[in-house]
């Protein structure tokens, strides 16, 4: 099957399911308050974008997942390279870094509220928070990875550990770290989302909070459909950043 | 740093009584040994006589626990940069185009200049890959990225060019090719060759001298009889072929496992 082919299948199975389950809620009798038709979804949408009633929402949960990315990737990059760089270092401080992870870091959503009360920082820092572990624990694997004969040329061209660490060990570690962040991109979105839930009155999460309680299911999808762009946004975004800086990287080569 | 090294035979590299243990196990055994400018000498021996850690300790990047070891007269305490290496693997970076691969151990050391891509078009010309200035690794031949590692350890032009089976992993045509080739730049250049090999024509073909190395240290010197020039035609010659001969007896006299 060549790939043009497999991409109008994809498609066409897409414009099925739609139709299948348009014609479920016209056909049947689950009502439209358990299950809205996607006419009727795509109404909503459509009007709630038309009128500006989404776009604070939607820079809101943005805004949160801008920063909360911004301050997890620098922190698991950074914690990667120090606790990557010395393993000294690692050794004492894995444990702690582990246990924070194994931590369901939802379930401490409302201490962050009671710690930084209502609106976005909980948010933020709940969202860098879920972002930190990828890219610590990808940024470790990626200087662990280097290859030793690479590591020995610099040593003998006289690089100090300074050069062989940003300028051997990061690059050639880039395929795994371009990996972190793309796991990172679609979890800061469950993070900010979630944390919504909990303690906001804007954003996507806390609309869907909203729809939940007026029961208004449409909205609730709409929402919900806006949440997936917004990922497949963020997605694509750091695809299209990875596959432009590494395009002469083998790992990538090797994939295509 | 001057070196006073512009006599033509100044000794460039010194070895005095080096002893080398790991994990107490003696691994160079009082060594002393010189290499002189433009001197080509060729080292032969079993796998784990000590060929790596001598090349370890000629490029500074290992320290002897005793003895000293003398770079232009200077006792050496870390790895010496000017020296020119060159690995079993070509050892490229992939994210890096020939260019900048062979550029590498200026960048470290400074900035580029002008006289830096003067000389690396230079060198992309004798070694035949100036097509192939802007490629990347994955887009070369095995003898084309053998090629890029040379150009990469001459680009600093060194006085002393250090080689771990450079080309055992090449065809035979190949590597016969650029072993016309180094010969030529070398005697040119001037440039003093420590080359190691498991080949022994290879090692006749190319040195002034070859080393048989056992059990860390040298156990043989072997002259070379060869035209300071070194055409292809002398592989055929009765010459190279009784000198090949004699080292090869030698090897399997002596290049037995140590039970010490």
């Amino acid at each position: 099957m060549n790939n043009k082919f497999q991409t109008v299948i994809s498609f066409l199975l897409g414009i099925c399911f739609i139709l299948i389950w348009e014609m479920l809620t016209h056909f049947t009798h689950i009502s439209s308050l358990v299950l809205p038709s996607p006419s009727s979804i795509f109404s909503t949408l459509l009007n709630g974008l038309g009128n500006g009633f989404y776009f604070p929402h939607i820079l809101q949960t943005f805004s949160e997942v801008f920063w909360g990315l911004v301050l997890g990737i620098i922190m698991g990059l950074g914690g990667g390279l120090i606790l990557g760089e010395f393993t000294g270092i690692r050794k004492v401080f894995l444990p702690f870094v582990l246990l924070s992870q194994i931590v369901p870091k939802l379930a401490l959503a409302p201490l962050f509220i009671v710690w930084f009360g209502f609106g976005s920082l909980p948010c933020i820092v709940m969202t860098s928070l879920i972002c930190f572990f990828p890219m610590l624990e990808t940024t470790i694997t990626a200087i662990d990875n280097v290859d030793a004969q690479q590591v020995r040329l610099f040593k003998v061209l006289g690089a100090n550990r300074y050069q062989i660490l940003l300028h051997l060990k990061v690059i050639s570690g880039m395929p795994y770290i371009f990996s972190g962040l793309r796991v990172s991109v679609v979890l800061a979105l469950v993070g900010a989302v979630v944390s919504e839930f909990i303690g906001a009155s804007k954003g996507l999460g806390a609309l869907i909070i909203v729809g939940q309680s007026s029961m208004d299911t449409p909205m609730i999808f709409a929402s919900i459909g806006l949440i997936t762009a917004l990922g497949l946004c963020l997605y694509s975004l750091v695809s299209l950043l990875e596959s432009f800086y590494l395009k002469n990287h083998p790992h990538r080569r090797q994939i295509q | 740093m001057k070196h006073n090294s512009n006599a033509k035979n100044s000794i460039i590299l010194e070895f005095k009584d080096v002893e080398f243990s790991y994990l107490n196990q003696k691994v160079i055994n009082s060594l002393s040994w010189t290499i002189r400018r433009g001197e080509f000498q060729a080292f032969i021996g079993r796998s784990g006589c000590g060929k790596s850690t001598f090349l370890d300790l000629a490029s500074g990047l290992t320290i002897p626990q005793t003895g000293v070891i003398e770079y232009h007269g200077q006792k050496i305490v870390g790895p010496i940069s000017d020296i020119g290496f060159v690995f079993q693997q070509p050892t490229l970076l992939d994210w890096m185009s020939v260019s900048e691969n062979i550029l590498l151990p200026i960048k470290i050391k400074r900035l580029i200049s002008k006289i830096d891509f003067l000389k690396l078009t230079e060198l992309l010309n004798v070694l035949g890959i100036e097509k192939h200035i802007n490629s990347f690794p994955w887009q070369l031949s095995g003898g084309q990225k053998s090629r890029v590692s040379i150009a990469r350890a001459l680009i600093n032009s060194p006085q002393i060019l250090m080689m771990d089976e450079p080309f055992a992993s090449l065809d035979a045509i190949t590597r016969d090719e650029l072993q016309e080739l180094l010969i030529n730049i070398c005697r040119t250049h001037n440039i003093a060759v420590i080359f190691v090999t498991h080949d022994v024509q290879e090692a006749v073909f190319l040195s002034d001298r070859v080393c048989l190395m056992a059990s860390g240290c040298f156990v043989e010197y072997f002259e070379i009889d060869l035209p300071q020039i070194r055409l292809p035609e002398i592989r055929f010659a009765s010459n190279f072929n009784e000198q090949t001969a004699r080292i090869k007896m030698a090897l399997l006299r002596k290049d037995k496992p140590s039970h010490e």
